[in-house]
């Protein structure tokens, strides 16, 4: 799956219409936050604006907002991460995706980063994921 | 007089230097220098360690404790038997002296104690979980109400009037600051009415909070009221004395999402009115939404049992503004006590000394109402260890005749909400009375209204 | 997914303790209660009795004081080591003052005595008050609050209700700088307000620039921690306390390092209209391995009205409650008067100390800090070389390259014998080491800890993985605490008496 990144090291994939994307985080972040112990998952239904927080996960000494990087409602969570939240640290960008959009405008997916412009950002310094 | 620094003059001038300033005062140039060694000429001179005993013993002297006065008054503080080997463990300085144990490797002896701590608060209250203690009863369950409040943004708090109105007016004090409204069940006869309840739910109720026992002594029936609220999307919070439980049916049982309750009476003395102890526990799912201290179970690199704090990522020091609860210090020391006094006394102890003040407030009861002019406000609502009676006389005036007649009596509930009422007294006996002070308040009570009419004024 | 590495020394650790319930023997009794004589029939339905049994442990008294006596050796506090936490202020704690609060007449005393029975009491809590009032040059003081982050909760709802009564309703902003303890936001959240942080200076010192950008007709409060967090008094604040009332807003100070000022320093004097103290660490009452703590609050005349209850006034006859308390109090933030055990103590230490001795605290607390800072100067890098007040702050971010972390340093510290400083605090310093040796740590001490952390920095560049496997002795090495968070045992569900079936 193609995927699109944000500056806050989220990453967003689009389904084969572009109404939907699934979102989770980079490997870099992933790195970041280190060992995973838990997610918190939005409920199904909220409605979340473009950079809105959307789901956060913990580390034994931090909490990481994870934000929306595009508008939409959310209609799915993973709950394979309820049981096993270290999925986000083998696998984070495959099965430790975190959530699904219904996509509010799905034009704003062209406004993210690519693979390349994101490898350039974090070469760059790129930040580091902000405490929740 | 005394000071606690350990400093010689030498090694004073010798850390001066090394420094590169000469004299202690120097060390105050970052202050701004207007307004540094202020006069402190209201202060009084330093005591000696023999003259502040004598000052001390002299005030506390002038204290009706209940070592000069039998105590026969509860409302949310009770007189019960401490084993005398609880406060040498409790007043170890590896405890006493320690901080806060964020240093596991050495800290096992406290984690452990508070990992102990948890399950037996857990077992008691019939929950499958506890933190490690909040500040008292009152806060633990302004706490709890606001994991409700946090749970689906409900703003709603019911709360029945078998609550402590005192406890009631804490977690007004701490809801209102959210923008959540209390919205008061009454009693009828002692009992809150689910019908009550259930007129009172909509999409907006986060909440209904009972007592066990109620402030007023009597023992509910909560049967179905978890069904009521789960079905509406609220919760059940049960707010309940620990001591009673050795007896009672647990809220864990009744179904309850969250539970509370005053440490006091397990082990912890009267104090004056702290520090006690603050319980919280919750159902599972609740794990992640509690606020406090919780110690866990692990494993160290060598596969060894180890303990540590752990779920840290809900708390102030990580999360900031969003953590569930500001709380940092805690009640960790009057938790230790609560466990070494449930260890002592093991469950034959403490159902034990909870079937002695049972027996104890029947006695009184029966003495009290033998006294002409002292009648029953309710016949055959079921009581743990207090009642409310109406008394012959304005229950204020009452108190203080029979304090300065050597008792603590009920408490006098002129002022309080229904049922409280000027003549009424809310009456407790636990196990530490004895029949003979039971007969001698009864003789104080009956001489204090003769010589004083036995008229309401 | 815990991996345990069997080849590892451990052989020299003793034994872990087993658990109440694991020794606990059905059957075995302990202390027994009054023996109370009557009917057990108390009328009470069945379906209001407790069901099944009450799984608590079952042993004898002997059982029971070796199991605490045994685990508080697996402990440090005060009284067996030196700890050095930053912003926590682990002086020595009198034992007289620990003789005060258990006399009979305070220990024994219900607090829902009649005024009459409790004039001694009111008359300490008084005094308390009254001294309190004089060292932070406040007007008026509650003994209320059951810790500090509860004074600091206390503080911001008194905010509040002030605004709300002038008509200030909009004004519902906090401001706290990146530097501040958790608890600031965290309080100013649970008290309904909106929390916004304020960026530092690369000193650690407020930025007067961002603040009078931030301050608004939005403002309620601003919460200065003084001396800072990093040990530092705000070279601004003058100019801070200024531009914060000229925007119509009150200044909080958080006063949890105090024992910088203790005798030296009003906070009163410097603008402050509120502030708490944490009578835990400035006043010597024992942090009892995380509580209780008292943090007292004053505030200045205008705030006096919205005190919580109860409220204790002086009279021609002496102190006694408010019997009508201001209708503009917040209410009562907990039960009964306070946590009066402590509160006690604290009065104790005041009384001992006195006007010579309370001053004496805050100067040899600097002395203390500045002096070990300079024992440490080139060993870590830290915040430069001028004075700081009763703590300082080391960053190990030089170590990163050997793969070393200020954790990894606070590890080597227990093995050397003493408490670890406080670690990752500032959240603003990378790497932090926060350290604050109080004023009741000898020379000797601090030259003894100055030398052991000096040897382990040299340690840590030249053999990191020394550092790495560190703690080695002490009862256990590193938990995994990852695996206790991923799936948490927060209780023993072991089956009493468990651990006799073994053997």
């Amino acid at each position: 799956m193609e995927k699109r990144y944000t500056q806050t090291h989220e990453w967003i994939g689009l389904n084969d219409d572009g109404t939907e994307g699934t979102v989770g985080i980079t490997d870099f972040a992933q790195k970041e936050v280190t060992d995973v112990v838990f997610v918190e998952l939005p409920k199904i239904g909220k409605k979340v604006p473009r950079g809105g927080e959307t789901a956060i996960i913990e580390s034994v000494k931090a909490a990481f907002s994870i934000y929306a990087p595009m508008g939409g409602e959310v209609i799915a969570g993973n709950q394979e991460l309820d049981s096993n939240p270290a999925l986000l640290n083998q696998d984070p960008l495959g099965r430790g995706w975190i959530f699904r959009l219904k996509l509010d405008n799905p034009g704003e997916y062209s406004s993210l980063m690519d693979e390349k412009a994101y490898n350039a950002y974090l070469s760059d310094g790129g930040g580091q994921p902000g405490h929740g | 007089m005394a000071d606690f620094i350990p400093h010689t003059p030498l090694e004073t001038r010798e850390m001066l230097e090394a420094i590169g300033v000469s004299r202690l005062e120097d060390l105050l140039a970052p202050y701004p220098s207007d307004h540094v060694l202020p006069d402190l000429s209201d202060i009084p001179s330093g005591l000696t360690e023999s003259s502040l005993m004598r000052k001390m013993r002299s005030m506390a002297a002038r204290n009706k404790g209940g070592g000069s006065v039998p105590i026969f008054r509860g409302a949310g503080a009770y007189d019960h038997f401490i084993p005398e080997a609880v406060s040498p463990l409790v007043m170890r300085g590896e405890f006493l002296t320690a901080y806060t144990p964020y240093q596991p490797e050495v800290s096992q002896g406290l984690l452990q104690v508070i990992f102990e701590y948890q399950t037996a608060m857990s077992n008691l209250y019939g929950m499958d979980l506890s933190n490690a203690s909040v500040y008292d009863g009152a806060t633990a369950l302004a706490e709890a109400c606001l994991v409700a409040h946090r749970q689906e943004g409900r703003s709603t708090i019911l709360i029945s009037d078998g609550v402590d109105p005192d406890v009631v007016r804490v977690v007004r004090t701490y809801v209102e600051g959210v923008g959540c409204t209390l919205k008061q069940i009454p009693l009828v006869s002692g009992q809150t009415s689910l019908e009550d309840v259930v007129k009172c739910l909509d999409g907006q109720t986060a909440c209904f909070v009972g007592a066990i026992p109620t402030f007023w002594g009597t023992v509910e029936d909560f049967s179905g009221f978890a069904d009521a609220l789960h079905q509406n999307g609220s919760l059940l919070i049960l707010h309940a004395n620990p001591h009673a439980l050795a007896l009672l049916r647990t809220p864990g049982s009744w179904g309850a999402d969250l539970a509370t309750g005053e440490g006091q009476p397990l082990g912890i003395p009267l104090s004056g009115g702290g520090p006690y102890l603050g319980i919280l526990t919750a159902s599972r799912a609740f794990m992640r939404k509690i606020p406090g201290r919780l110690v866990g179970k692990t494993v160290d690199r060598e596969g060894r049992t180890a303990y540590v704090l752990t779920l840290q990522a809900r708390e102030q020091h990580i999360r900031r503004e969003k953590a569930n609860s500001n709380i940092c210090s805690n009640e960790t020391l009057l938790s230790i006590q609560a466990l070494v006094t449930l260890s002592l006394l093991g469950p034959s102890g403490l159902r034990e000394a909870a079937e002695g003040s049972m027996k104890n407030a029947r006695k009184l009861r029966s003495r009290l109402l033998a006294i002409p002019g002292v009648s029953p406000v309710w016949q055959e609502t079921p009581f743990f260890h207090e009642f409310i009676l109406d008394m012959p006389m304005e229950s204020t005036k009452l108190s203080r005749l029979l304090l300065s007649e050597g008792f603590l009596s009920g408490l006098p509930l002129a002022g309080y909400p229904s049922p409280g009422a000027e003549s009424r007294m809310l009456w407790c006996a636990t196990e530490m009375r004895t029949e003979e002070e039971i007969e001698n308040l009864g003789h104080a009570i009956e001489k204090v209204l003769a010589r004083h009419g036995g008229m309401k004024s | 997914m815990t991996i345990r590495d069997e080849k590892q020394e451990g052989a020299s650790r003793p034994d872990m303790h087993p658990t109440l319930w694991e020794i606990s023997r059905p059957g075995a009794r302990g202390v027994f209660p009054p023996d109370v004589s009557g009917s057990a029939v108390f009328g009470i339905p069945d379906v209001s009795m407790r069901e099944g049994a009450l799984n608590l442990p079952e042993l004898s008294e002997l059982e029971v004081v070796r199991h605490f006596t045994n685990l508080s050796h697996l402990s440090r506090g005060v009284d067996t080591h030196f700890i050095p936490l930053g912003s926590c202020t682990m002086k020595y704690n009198p034992k007289v003052s620990d003789k005060v609060a258990s006399l009979p007449g305070f220990a024994d005393l219900h607090p829902r005595t009649d005024p009459e029975g409790m004039e001694g009491l009111l008359e300490a809590m008084g005094t308390l008050s009254d001294l309190l009032q004089s060292l932070l040059g406040m007007d008026a003081v509650t003994l209320a609050p059951a810790a500090g982050a509860h004074g600091e909760l206390t503080g911001i709802l008194i905010a509040r209700k002030y605004f709300e009564d002038r008509g200030e309703t909009s004004r519902k902003v906090i401001l706290v700088p990146d530097s501040a303890h958790g608890t600031n936001p965290a309080s100013a959240s649970m008290g309904g307000m909106v929390v916004r942080s304020i960026a530092s200076k690369p000193s650690g010192h407020i930025d007067t620039l961002a603040l009078e950008k931030a301050l608004s007709q939005e403002t309620a409060m601003v919460m200065i921690t003084a001396p800072s967090t990093l040990g530092l008094f705000e070279e601004e604040l003058s100019e801070v306390v200024r531009l914060v009332h000229n925007a119509g807003a009150l200044v909080y100070m958080d006063g949890a390092n105090m024992n910088a000022f203790l005798g030296v320093l009003k906070p009163g004097d410097l603008g402050f209209d509120i502030v708490h103290i944490n009578t835990h660490k400035t006043l010597a009452t024992p942090h009892g391995g995380g509580g209780p703590g008292s943090g007292p609050v004053g505030v200045k005349s205008h705030l006096a009205p919205y005190l919580p209850t109860p409220v204790i006034e002086k009279t021609d006859k002496g102190y006694s409650f408010k019997s009508h308390p201001d209708p503009r109090s917040i209410g009562p933030v907990r039960s009964f008067l306070g946590s009066t055990g402590v509160l006690l103590r604290a009065l104790s230490y005041v009384l001992l100390l006195g006007r010579e001795g309370l001053p004496k605290v805050a100067l040899y607390a600097l002395l203390n800090a500045n002096y070990l800072k300079k024992r440490l100067e080139g060993v870590l890098p830290g915040e430069g070389p001028g004075l700081c007040a009763h703590e300082f702050v080391l960053s190990a971010k030089p170590l990163a390259a050997f793969g070393v972390h200020a954790g990894d340093l606070a590890k080597g510290l227990l093995d050397a014998g003493y408490y670890a400083p406080t670690i990752h605090f500032p959240l603003i310093v990378p790497e932090a080491l926060m350290i604050e040796p109080t004023e009741c740590e000898s020379k000797a001490m601090l030259d003894g800890f100055a030398d052991d952390f000096s040897r382990i920095v040299e340690r840590a560049a030249a053999h990191p993985e020394e550092l790495l496997s560190a703690p080695k002795r002490t009862p256990v090495s590193r938990p995994d605490e990852v695996l206790a968070a991923r799936d948490p045992v927060l209780k023993e569900v072991t089956v009493p008496g468990s651990i006799l079936r073994k053997h």
